[in-house]
């Protein structure tokens, strides 16, 4: 009994100790809240998230924290578990603006949750930057403080059509779209037509399918008849699959085929193998990316950091990084603003042109709040290896075009 | 209409013609609306994955294990789960084959999770010219196999004994009973072999298209389109309804649109419900 009171003794007095070092080196605290899903359907993406919010947490920290109104702040994310319940999320962020007093919101996981949380940051005041969210609905109610730091997902293809425009050799002329008649394959679909539609690029088919197809051979025959230099579309990995396995079947080798999602997820390559060559697709961010900003340096460092703190076997995806370039921005506006008052961070975030960011693709606001940049990578797979192919800054390999036919290969 | 879409169409409705036999012998002959059917489709698909991922065993072949798995498993939930449950009425035998598909399906998430797998046979994705045609290979040999197979069930419920007391049972209960046939052991033996059907159905899907439990209800959609088109408990109504739906999903799609694929297969049923409710080539005894 003596020997555990003094173990409790000897674990308090370090605790204070680290706590008193910990306010000693910093004039004030910063108070991030972050209701994310820690449990329930979203689990595995909310600790993605939180991830992304605890790397940066560390660095700052430990890395001289946030110089505003002559002092030097810490920062401190609290967390609670929404469960992956909008609801509760919601209930949780009012508790984090009204007993914890947080001076901003870091933004849960998935457009539905932050649909929910937005409305309450709105209510009392505090800016929510939305790490996972770009449902455009989240942007459409006319609020003052939400932020997205991914872009809508009509521009997830638009790098693939700027690749089009600036590097293929030589340059494509028509696109056939077919797509998944689901929401986001349609939503990404659309913007990819409109923005080779606004480049000069002949659209010569845009057909959606039933989502869940297995077979697209008809579809797909149509296609082949209209012997157009793009193809592009599908909906998720299984869609995907089918296109280029049907399209092998049929001997119809597009010069390029651009999938909406399902190229870059590692099954793919393992289901399909060589014949999942010269497929691209576009991604909200790959680690392979090299950018940089003041807070991290590099994207090696920011990568480093996460193998620090997580262990060897972790690799940030684009959740992560995500979250992590929602807290950097908070922490740049900020220091733009000189101040953590919301009124001035606020007119800070509206007046920043692009924001370059280590961990993350660039991202600007337009006037709604959402990320209006494009210039996320896009990845090819050449050799069953993904490669990124655009943008030239962070280009690990040419874009090899065009494909060569099935009996080439 | 192409020579191309023509291949397609064939093919495609070759694979569904397999497909929706065994669904129909088991809703029209055992009087069975199985739920659980597209789960089965499903894990003889996984089945043979797995063969072919421990002994690189062909599709091809392991379709035989498949079969001869699903065959038993069939035997077992028609004698300890489904019959119990027949005299409930026909929505108690809903229940329980959705609650077997249920338990099928997360069965097949636990072990194999809900991504889509490929047997990556050697030759998939091959193909022959024909005039100025493809046709692709993978797809030719499940047409065939199909058609082996509709013609090896129709004459094993035509010769055999079985078959024979099969149909017995089929048209008339009372008259076979009285004959010395024994319906519980019939409708158990009929509700296994369309099972194993299933299950070799699955194996072929597995060399053609990706799989995961997500498939389960496009199969289940469209086996109750093809055993409706045909007319229940008949085998070649069956085949027959299934090389019509392949037929009008491929000239809807080339002439409506793709998005039009599945509605039209709808609407045909509508149709045929309404002015031919038998079937094509269902006949009032069968099944009634």
């Amino acid at each position: 009994m003596k020997k555990a009171t003094v173990v409790f003794l000897v674990s308090m007095f370090l605790l204070v100790s680290a706590v008193a070092v910990f306010a000693q080196q910093f004039d004030d605290i910063i108070k991030i809240g972050a209701a994310v899903s820690l449990t329930g359907k979203t689990a595995y993406e909310g600790q993605m998230v939180k991830r992304g919010y605890e790397v940066w947490e560390k660095w700052v920290n430990e890395h001289g924290g946030i110089k505003a109104d002559g002092k030097t702040y810490g920062v401190e994310v609290l967390y609670y578990d929404d469960e992956s319940d909008p609801v509760r999320s919601a209930r949780l962020t009012e508790r984090l603006i009204t007993e914890d007093n947080v001076n901003f919101l870091a933004g849960p996981y998935s457009s539905s949750i932050t649909f929910a949380t937005t409305a309450i940051g709105e209510k009392y005041g505090v800016i929510t930057i939305a790490s996972t969210a770009n449902a455009r609905n989240i942007y459409e109610r006319g609020y003052k403080n939400v932020f997205s730091v991914l872009p809508p997902a009509p521009l997830l293809m638009a790098p693939i059509a700027y690749m089009m425009d600036e590097v293929l050799e030589p340059r494509p002329k028509t696109v056939a779209i077919v797509v998944a008649n689901d929401l986001f394959p349609l939503d990404v679909a659309t913007g990819f037509n409109d923005i080779c539609t606004e480049l000069g690029f002949d659209v010569v088919m845009f057909e959606k399918y039933p989502p869940g197809s297995t077979d697209l051979s008809a579809l797909l025959t149509k296609v082949k008849a209209l012997d157009a230099d793009i193809l592009a579309g599908g909906g998720y990995t299984a869609d995907a699959l089918m296109i280029l396995r049907q399209c092998k079947e049929l001997d119809y080798t597009p010069k390029m085929f651009a999938s909406i999602v399902g190229v870059f997820v590692p099954g793919f390559l393992k289901e399909i193998g060589a014949d999942g060559n010269y497929a691209v697709e576009g991604e909200w961010w790959v680690p392979a990316m090299k950018t940089e900003d003041h807070i991290f340096g590099t994207t090696e460092n920011y990568l480093q950091a996460c193998i620090d703190m997580f262990g060897d076997d972790f690799i940030a995806n684009y959740q992560t990084a995500a979250a992590s370039a929602t807290v950097s921005i908070i922490q740049m506006a900020i220091e733009k603003a000189g101040t953590i008052e919301t009124e001035q961070v606020r007119d800070a975030l509206k007046s920043f042109d692009v924001i370059e960011l280590a961990c993350f693709s660039p991202v600007e606001f337009a006037e709604n709040g959402e990320n209006i940049q494009w210039e996320h990578p896009v990845i090819q797979i050449q050799n069953e290896v993904v490669k990124v192919v655009y943008p030239l800054s962070s280009q690990e390999s040419a874009p090899l075009y065009p494909a060569p036919t099935w009996k080439e290969r | 209409m192409s020579l191309q879409m023509i291949i397609n169409a064939i093919l495609l409705g070759g694979l569904y013609a397999l497909m929706g036999i065994g669904f129909s012998l088991q809703w029209g002959i055992s009087g069975i609306i199985n739920l659980s059917y597209g789960a089965m489709v499903v894990l003889g698909s996984y089945i043979s994955l797995i063969i072919f991922d421990v002994f690189k065993i062909d599709p091809f072949i392991s379709m035989l294990f498949s079969g001869f798995l699903l065959f038993l498993i069939g035997a077992f939930a028609y004698k300890f789960i489904i019959q119990p449950s027949i005299k409930g009425g026909i929505v108690f035998t809903l229940i329980i084959t959705f609650a077997l598909r249920l338990i099928v399906e997360n069965l097949i998430l636990y072990i194999w999770s809900a991504d889509y797998r490929t047997i990556r046979i050697s030759y998939a994705g091959r193909n022959f010219q024909f005039l100025n045609s493809f046709v692709p290979l993978t797809k030719f040999i499940t047409f065939l196999i199909a058609g082996i197979l509709i013609y090896f069930t129709h004459l094993f419920m035509m010769n055999t004994k079985i078959g024979k007391g099969i149909q017995a049972v089929s048209l008339d209960k009372i008259g076979a009973l009285a004959v010395g046939v024994d319906d519980k052991k019939m409708y158990l033996i009929n509700f296994a072999v369309g099972t194993a059907l299933a299950g070799i159905t699955g194996s072929l899907w597995a060399t053609v298209y990706s799989f995961s439990p997500h498939v389960i209800d496009v199969i289940i959609g469209r086996v109750f389109i093809i055993a409706i088109l045909g007319g229940l408990g008949n085998i070649w109504g069956a085949a027959a309804g299934g090389m019509l739906l392949g037929f009008v999903e491929t000239c809807g799609a080339t002439f409506l649109g793709a998005h039009w694929q599945e509605a039209i297969g709808l609407a045909m049923m509508v149709l045929i419900l309404l002015f031919r409710p038998h079937g094509l080539m269902g006949k009032k005894f069968f099944g009634q």
